[in-house]
């Protein structure tokens, strides 16, 4: 048995000649060189074939086979070296945009707040936005005859006559409602949902985000207020960050006071945004007022504590330099797809 | 309160530079919420805390000053003692006929009233000093009348009020609670109903002016006014703040009454305003007279004892504070104080500081005026508490992450709803949703009981403004059955993104069960089953669904009804789908604990089978009956294309599904497979009678 290499080979080469791109010269490969190509059926003839010619027949193949492999290597690289000359790629068309899921920057910046405390052993309570007038006013020493009751405006629910409830107006009856459910000394962290009725314009809205924290135990300090805000500040806004306590006034606390971060836009230069004044204000606090113990049972010998609130929206606003609170609440894609 | 730095500088001497001084306002807690230059001057706009009303005054801010700067209070320049009221009584020619008589029939209602009569006024433009003193802080001059009493309210607290004393019947004041029946027409012109909780000054046959609110328009100063009453006095601050609300009117007088006026401050007032209407309008003192509770009376021994330890207070504090400082500081600010034992003080307040009733008080006031900057900062040990993370927060933090994984953009909607959007979104208000008694607008007065209307607002919007492609989610509360429940909702419309290589994939009904499953596969929820849902409008018929798990509603889930969109005017051709989860609901039934399945090392053989199947049969009944007969040799049965065409008959649907067979433990061969995938396919053709292509 024997077979015109020559023949075979000249054929070859002819049709590899015509190849011109890769696709006819794979096709060239799977007609000589593949599963059920023409050297395969050369080769396939082997066993039928006496055992004296099985070794000269199965050399010629061989032979065969590399000879046709050189040529279609160098044909190959000819082809690849061809089509790198001629290569070109308009990278600068856009890549596919990738389908990307986001957190709304008001849930960020909460989460952002609530890490932080939370590194620093706050644990998480969640309060129901539906309160009583109880929780949310004369527990926190706000009585309903006072003034101090104007800072906080309240939804009313219809209807409700025993107990009155109200869509909380801040998240400090978490307090009350965090103080009795769990045993001193705690440290929690109480973020969410609170309403007002004031009407929407570009930096009041009726709905808004806080978080409240706070921590009782038998030695807490007014420093030690000073130190977690201070901490808290430099970890939000940034390394430099300085804070200032200024005096204020808030029912449920007591000494209480208003902290000021250094502007982070102007670094305390003085800008637009801090009305040249170099601070921003950015939350309350103070140490827990008695009334406040006694609402819930504590012995005010015994404990002591302090509190703070900030509103997550003023935050965000200052973080990414938004300057209409409506914004958040409008949901415009191109605006949650930049955060 | 609006002050300039040379009205705080007539009263006290500063020797701090503008800037300086609203720095040092700002740190003792009158907080400078503005400064600017005005001419030579500078103007404070400060925020006075409702704790603070002796701030609203150029006299308590300028006391307030010289105990922050250890300056010195001037003096009062003007006399206002007894001595001097008697003096100005005396010197007034007594003149019969023209006195008045003051009945206080409320007596807690009115601990002070002090009233002077000043007649034979001419009433005209005031001096250029004064006119410039009430522009200087915002004021519109009015006239000599008018601007005493405004300039004593600005410098004193105290609000006064001039009455035309000819409107008053036979010259008899009385203060008492208002009739029911009684009406008052205001200054503002308003004619208001009374009622038995508000305080009126009156004659015998009427009211004359809600007192400390607002006067009456009939007894108001004219500039032909001869006789003018004035008043002064110490109106209980929960009454007039009842008053304010009930009459709904409120004034610069009724702001400083609500927060109490310094009762000390009140005959003080009325004198030197009787004073400057005499020299101003040529007018005569005819008579002062006092009367109330207080009248005559020394405050200060009214006023409670405080028990102070100071040691409590700089353990608080953490700071060092030497009893001479703690004094000093005290005594500054007007407080008087006894020692008692080493540690131990005996406080009693000034009679403009009702705010300051317990020792945590006094503790502020010392740190405020030591500077709360001069406490240091410590680091506070916590001891953590072992309360559990709620489920529910659990939850909706892995949602949210998942939801975002999948590329959802969480939105955040407003919990208050109304009539309308219920309307437009076809579902019913629920008999018993909860609803505001005070809401702003009717669009926001009821708390939503579902996520869905906000959520198609939010499409609606996007749609409308240009962003076509949308995947959005909440997770939020809503409330029902007189419950707060968390609950997820979300929507799709439009295609997953096409870009400039033409891969488009509109966004159909199996996109939005897919999330579905999503969350289904997250919290292993299996045999979770789908019903037809035809109780919600929202939904196009035959397009909305229920999915459910041991027999609980988890969720339902949608294509929108073309009637919705056109309600909401949603301005697209694409299909919108939307889902609500109970949160709740997928909780009870979830599972929270991954646990390690082994997957197949095994090489799978894979069949792909054509099929044309009756309308009818459903893919869950076809990959039934492939587990039923194939038993443990298949893995998995998917669905590879749907489709219908020419060559499918109408009541029919081509599909091609691919089967996986596969055993965990060992390879399966052709020819252990074959027998089984022939039995497939003939039970497929007499069960349900598929044709195969």
């Amino acid at each position: 048995m024997s077979f015109d290499s020559t023949l075979i080979v000249e054929e070859f080469q002819k049709e590899l000649a015509l190849c011109c791109d890769r696709q006819t010269l794979e096709n060239l490969r799977v007609k000589y060189f593949g599963r059920k190509g023409i050297l395969q059926e050369y080769m396939s003839r082997i066993p039928g074939l006496p055992a004296e010619e099985r070794k000269t027949y199965g050399g010629s193949v061989n032979t065969l086979k590399l000879n046709m492999t050189v040529f279609f290597q160098e044909k190959e690289k000819a082809l690849q070296s061809k089509a790198q000359a001629a290569a070109f790629v308009d990278v600068t068309l856009p890549g596919k945009k990738v389908l990307l899921g986001r957190h709304h920057p008001i849930s960020q910046v909460q989460r952002e707040i609530c890490e932080i405390f939370q590194n620093l052993g706050f644990k998480i309570f969640d309060g129901p936005e539906i309160e009583t007038e109880y929780n949310n006013f004369q527990a926190l020493n706000i009585p309903l005859d006072h003034p101090s009751c104007d800072a906080f405006d309240t939804f009313y629910i219809a209807g409700q006559a025993n107990p009155k409830l109200l869509l909380r107006s801040h998240t400090s009856p978490s307090q009350i409602r965090a103080l009795k459910e769990h045993k001193p000394p705690l440290a929690v962290l109480a973020p969410g949902r609170v309403y007002r009725p004031d009407a929407v314009d570009a930096s009041h809205s009726f709905m808004f985000h806080q978080v409240e924290g706070f921590t009782v135990g038998t030695a807490i300090r007014f420093s030690d207020l000073k130190g977690v805000l201070a901490d808290f500040a430099r970890q939000m806004f940034g390394e430099k960050t300085k804070t200032r306590f200024r005096p204020s006034f808030f029912p449920f606390t007591e000494p209480s006071a208003e902290v000021d971060v250094s502007c982070m836009i102007c670094c305390g230069k003085g800008c637009s945004v801090c009305k040249k004044s170099g601070w921003l204000e950015i939350l309350g606090c103070g140490m827990i007022h008695p009334h406040v113990f006694k609402s819930v049972g504590y012995d005010v010998d015994l404990w002591r504590g302090f509190a703070f609130g900030m509103g997550v929206e003023r935050i965000a606003m200052l973080k990414y330099g938004i300057n209409d609170i409506r914004m958040f609440f409008e949901n415009d894609i191109r605006f949650l797809e930049q955060f | 309160m609006k002050i300039t730095y040379s009205w705080i500088k007539e009263l006290v001497d500063i020797r701090a530079t503008p800037q300086m001084l609203a720095e040092k306002l700002s740190m003792a807690g009158l907080s400078v919420a503005a400064f600017s230059p005005i001419g030579d001057d500078w103007l404070y706009d400060i925020e006075v805390t409702s704790n603070r009303p002796d701030w609203l005054s150029a006299r308590g801010i300028a006391r307030e000053v010289a105990a922050i700067t250890d300056a010195k209070f001037k003096p009062a320049f003007f006399a206002e003692t007894k001595k001097k009221s008697r003096l100005l009584q005396k010197k007034a020619p007594h003149k019969q006929g023209a006195l008045f008589d003051l009945s206080l029939e409320d007596k807690s209602g009115c601990l002070l009233y002090c009233a002077g009569l000043v007649s034979n006024v001419v009433v005209g433009d005031s001096p250029d000093w004064l006119k410039k003193k009430l522009q200087s802080v915002g004021l519109r001059p009015v006239n000599n009348v008018v601007d005493t009493t405004n300039y004593l309210m600005l410098e004193y607290g105290q609000p006064l009020h001039a009455f035309n004393f000819d409107k008053i019947q036979n010259g008899k004041v009385f203060i008492r609670r208002a009739q029911p029946t009684e009406e008052l027409v205001l200054l503002d012109g308003s004619c208001k109903k009374l009622s038995e909780d508000i305080l009126v000054i009156a004659d015998t046959q009427r009211p004359l002016a809600a007192a400390g609110i607002m006067g009456g328009q009939d007894s108001e100063i004219h500039h032909d006014t001869v006789n003018i009453l004035l008043e002064s006095a110490y109106f209980d601050p929960g009454l007039v703040r009842r008053g304010v609300r009930f009459l709904g009117a409120a004034s610069d007088s009724s702001y400083r009454f609500e927060r109490g006026v310094d009762i000390q401050q009140v005959e003080a007032a009325l004198i030197r305003a009787c004073g400057m209407l005499r020299d101003m309008c040529q007018g005569r003192i005819d008579a002062i007279r006092t009367t109330g509770r207080f009248s005559g009376k020394n405050v200060k021994k009214a006023s409670k004892r405080i028990s102070f330890s100071l040691k409590k207070a700089t353990d608080v504090l953490g700071v060092n504070i030497t009893r001479p400082q703690a004094r000093r500081i005290l005594e500054k600010l007007g407080f008087a104080v006894t020692l008692r034992g080493k540690d131990m003080f005996d406080i009693l307040a000034p009679s403009f500081r009702r705010d300051v009733a317990i020792s945590e008080d006094i503790m502020e006031e010392i740190a405020r005026v030591y500077g709360y900057d001069k406490i240091p900062t410590t680091q506070v040990s916590i001891k953590p508490c072992c309360a559990l993370v709620p489920k529910e927060r659990v939850m909706k933090i892995r949602l949210e992450k998942l939801l975002v994984h999948a590329g959802f953009k969480e939105v955040m909607t407003y919990s208050l709803t109304g009539r309308q959007d219920y309307q437009k979104t076809f579902f019913e208000i629920p008999p018993d949703i909860l609803t505001l008694q005070n809401p702003l607008s009717q669009d926001n007065s009821m708390l939503r009981t579902t996520l869905l209307p906000g959520l198609l607002a939010c499409l609606a919007f996007n749609i409308n403004h240009g962003n076509k492609n949308l995947e959005i989610f909440e997770v939020a509360r809503i409330f029902r059955d007189g419950r707060e429940i968390m609950t997820l909702g979300f929507g799709i419309s439009g295609a997953r993104r096409a870009s400039w290589r033409g891969e488009m994939s509109p966004y159909s009904l199996f996109d939005i069960k897919g999330v579905l499953e999503m969350i289904a596969d997250e919290f292993e929820i299996a045999g979770f089953i789908v019903e037809e849902n035809r109780d919600y409008k929202v939904f196009e018929p035959g397009m909305g669904f229920w999915l459910k798990a041991e027999d609980k509603l988890i969720a339902c889930f949608g294509q929108v009804s073309e009637d919705v969109k056109k309600a909401l005017d949603i301005q697209t051709r694409e299909d919108l789908f939307v889902a609500e989860v109970s949160v709740e609901a997928l909780a009870a039934v979830a599972t929270f604990k991954k646990v390690f399945k082994a997957y197949a090392l095994t090489p799978a053989i894979v069949r792909d089978l054509s099929l044309i199947v009756p309308r009818r049969v459903t893919f869950k009944k076809i990959s039934d009956l492939i587990f039923s007969i194939a038993g443990e040799h298949v893995y998995d049965v998917e669905m590879v294309e749907c489709y219908q065409g020419k060559e499918i008959p109408q009541s029919s649907t081509g599909i091609t599904i691919s089967i996986e067979y596969r055993c965990l433990d060992k390879t399966l061969t052709e020819a252990q497979i074959n027998p089984v995938h022939a039995r497939v396919i003939e039970s497929l053709r007499t069960e349900f009678s598929v044709g195969s292509r």
